[in-house]
């Protein structure tokens, strides 16, 4: 059973665990393959690099902390996991989640990809504070041209 | 730097399948319509600069220099108290 190692130690993880972001994370777009490493009953997982970059992320169920978070996912995407990724700074009570990059995660296909939303979900999102909308706290981008999306896309 | 200069209402193609149309002009800004297959991810390039940032601020130490086990554990459990802070159903209502 391969293992990969990061602050914890050694952790064992069997390959159908691996899943794949074929175009890794923005700026990280080297690294593609990761595995979802649960933090006990909590909301909370990290997202632990298995290709020996030793890159990780502490990642979170968005659903836990918002309400009406919803994303637009493609067909054959409908049942995928989202997490958003949480920043956490020198003073964990200040840690924020990236509600406007979700990272949608296909848990069957095994296969990853990290989603920038036109709406003007924050890029940090506080988690200490009570369970609210997104959008009260979301700044509008204004401008004269307003962006729209006219159709679908080809 | 390839430079093409287009009106309202003129396009380019970028290989077969990605076309993108000048749909309105008004003084300094313009506005453009982007045609392209669902796969090809389209930003605003300071939208994607901010996020290729955030995920940096967002990587953890491979070393774990600055965070333990115990540091993500409080982490988590010390967010639970986000959602049990609000009223239990049935409890009293406050007064007044």
């Amino acid at each position: 059973m391969p293992t990969v190692r990061n602050w914890w130690g050694e952790i064992s993880y069997a390959t159908e665990d691996i899943i794949t972001f074929p175009r890794g994370i923005i700026g990280f777009e080297g690294v593609k393959q990761y595995i979802l490493i649960p933090l006990g009953e909590t909301p909370f997982r990290i997202l632990q690099a298995v290709d020996g970059s030793g890159l990780a992320f502490v990642v979170v169920d968005p659903n836990s902390f918002v309400e009406g978070y919803e994303l637009a996912l493609a067909n054959d995407e409908e049942g995928a996991a989202i997490y958003c990724i949480v920043t956490v700074p020198n003073d964990p009570a200040q840690m924020t989640a990236n509600l406007r990059a979700p990272l949608v995660i296909d848990l069957v296909r095994r296969q990853g990809r990290q989603e920038i939303l036109e709406e003007a979900y924050p890029l940090r999102f506080p988690l200490r504070k009570p369970v609210t909308s997104p959008v009260e706290v979301a700044a509008g981008d204004g401008g004269d041209l307003e962006d729209k999306e006219v159709g679908a896309s080809a | 730097m390839l430079v093409l200069t287009r009106k309202l209402d003129e396009s380019i193609m970028i290989g077969d399948d990605i076309k993108i149309t000048v749909v309105g002009v008004r003084g300094d800004q313009v506005k453009l319509g982007i045609e392209a297959p669902r796969h090809i991810p389209v930003h605003r390039e300071e939208i994607y600069r901010e996020i290729q940032e955030e995920n940096r601020r967002a990587a953890l130490p491979a070393d774990g220099a600055n965070l333990t086990q115990d540091d993500l554990t409080r982490l988590a459990t010390g967010t639970k108290p986000v959602r049990e802070a609000s009223a239990p159903p049935g409890a009293p209502a406050p007064p007044g």
